[in-house]
């Protein structure tokens, strides 16, 4: 073989090839109410959930999946900015005190859902919305932000209620989808196995490259059977938040 | 025969297919009349989705249908004005095609009772991209996902039908959908005054979304369109498969199709 043949083989067009990134977003609740047991329990759930999250990912090697998230009590923060590697994520603990400003989260994942920075090309984003009370700012204008983006719309969004105080009115608007209720975690075991569905079976149906037709009505990404968990009622009182 | 245009179709299974154990559900076919007469370059996608079981026999009858309605539409094609043939691509064909794909499903699902119910072209459902090329014009046509681009003799890369804002994920218009001749989205292009391009691809969605821009999916379209005249047609046939691997591999892991249009 000359050299001019092993120059001319290994010639291929274009740039450099790239996965489709998969952006997941945790949003937290970090206001006063949830200091103490519950912020401890959903640092616990998250931690946990890590491992079978990048075991998910690497099964799927053909979506990035990139980790962020998201904490809101007296206004909004990047608790983790940078869109973060799942092979690399580790989860930093929370602390709770404040209010509950999650319209003001709303915003500030609205501004990362735009393009750019987000390209066409990208899997469905997960939002996932983990809250325990009811929102002390404009709620409504953050999600609308949020909503008026078509990655917010078409954004795979769960929200999840920890005890009884939680809005379930405020989280289901942002699911915004008939089929899919909040989850209701009454107790650090049912957050757990929540935290565990979401990171799991809901990873990777959004990471799957499957194509719908746009009739499918609930949006773009098959929501997976949800989990199974204990009735509080069978529990401890003292363990029920 | 010296032919002015060339024709290049190549499919690969995508890597997560592979992984999967699932078929090739892309589908692609191309017809090329007499004397140039009539040009046709088809490629479908047969959704990925659960739902869709028989999506890669869907992208089949697809690609057949919109061969099958061209060939018949335009065989006395010197009957019909430049107008006629616009309006013809526009309103008559896309119905045409949905028609002839339902019967492909309706005379599959007759041998198998399991598919003959009100679902049954949900079964089967597919994008659909095609490019028609005539002595004096050249029509594209557009169903749901993929890609239709074009070069020009100076090198410029344009989309004859831009993208569909109204799809983003993973989400496509479909043959499946309730009036599918809706979502055909037309470009007609008479090339009476007009230099052709020289160079035209069609790809299913799984090449675009191996890369990471649109930039960098544009200059791939431009190196082929490079390599037809600095390698030889035969060279890029031989290498496609090769690419098309690659980008499923290391990009989208979909089924790629690839069908090109080379004017000498």
């Amino acid at each position: 073989m000359t050299t001019t043949t092993k120059i001319i083989e290994k010639k291929r067009p274009g740039g450099a090839l790239a996965t489709r990134p998969l952006h997941f977003i945790w949003i937290t609740d970090c206001s006063g109410s949830m200091a103490g047991d519950k912020i401890q329990s959903l640092n616990h759930a998250i931690r946990e959930a890590i491992p079978a999250m990048q075991t998910i990912a690497q099964e799927n090697p053909y979506a990035n999946v990139l980790i962020r998230a998201v904490k809101f009590s007296d206004a909004a923060q990047w608790h983790i900015e940078e869109p973060t590697p799942v092979a690399e994520f580790k989860w930093e603990d929370l602390d709770a005190d404040g209010l509950t400003d999650m319209g003001k989260a709303m915003l500030l994942v609205a501004g990362q859902l735009k393009m750019p920075p987000m390209t066409d090309r990208a899997l469905p984003p997960v939002l996932v919305l983990i809250s325990d009370g009811q929102p002390t700012d404009d709620f409504d204008e953050g999600l609308a932000k949020l909503m008026e983006l078509p990655w917010g719309k078409k954004a795979v969004r769960i929200g999840i209620a920890i005890g009884e105080d939680a809005d379930h009115d405020v989280l289901e608007k942002f699911i915004n989808n008939p089929d899919l209720k909040p989850l209701q975690a009454n107790n650090a075991e049912q957050l757990v196995r929540y935290i565990r569905w979401v990171s799991t079976a809901v990873l990777k149906s959004a990471s799957a490259p499957a194509s719908q037709a746009k009739l499918e009505t609930a949006g773009n990404v098959p929501i997976p059977p949800l989990p199974q968990v204990t009735i509080a009622n069978t529990l401890d009182v003292a363990d029920v938040w | 025969m010296v032919r002015n245009w060339q024709l290049i179709s190549t499919s690969v299974i995508g890597a997560s297919h592979l992984l999967k154990g699932k078929p090739n559900q892309d589908a692609i076919r191309h017809y090329q009349g007499a004397g140039d007469s009539l040009t046709v370059m088809a490629v479908a996608d047969g959704h990925g989705g659960e739902k869709y079981t028989h999506s890669d026999f869907g992208a089949k009858f697809a690609v057949k249908a919109a061969i099958t309605v061209l060939k018949e539409t335009f065989k006395n094609q010197e009957d019909f004005s430049l107008s006629q043939i616009k309006r013809l691509s526009e309103e008559d064909i896309p119905k045409a095609i949905v028609r002839s794909w339902q019967e492909k499903v309706d005379e599959y699902c007759q041998k198998q009772p399991m598919l003959n119910n009100d679902n049954k072209y949900r079964y089967f459902g597919s994008t659909l991209l095609v490019t028609l090329i005539l002595p004096r014009c050249i029509v594209y046509w557009q169903l749901g996902d993929g890609d239709i681009l074009t070069v020009s003799d100076n090198h410029n890369v344009t989309r004859p039908i831009p993208p569909d804002s109204r799809l983003l994920g993973n989400e496509t218009t479909s043959l499946c959908g309730k009036k599918p001749w809706l979502d055909f989205r037309c470009c007609f292009q008479p090339i009476t005054d007009n230099q052709p391009p020289r160079f035209i691809l069609l790809s299913s969605d799984g090449y675009s979304n191996a890369y990471s821009s649109n930039a960098d999916f544009q200059q791939t379209v431009l190196d082929i369109a490079e390599f037809m005249t600095t390698e030889g047609q035969a060279w890029v046939r031989e290498q496609l498969p090769d690419w098309l691997e690659e980008a499923s591999k290391q990009g989208s892991g979909d089924d790629i199709s690839v069908g090109i249009m080379f004017r000498q």
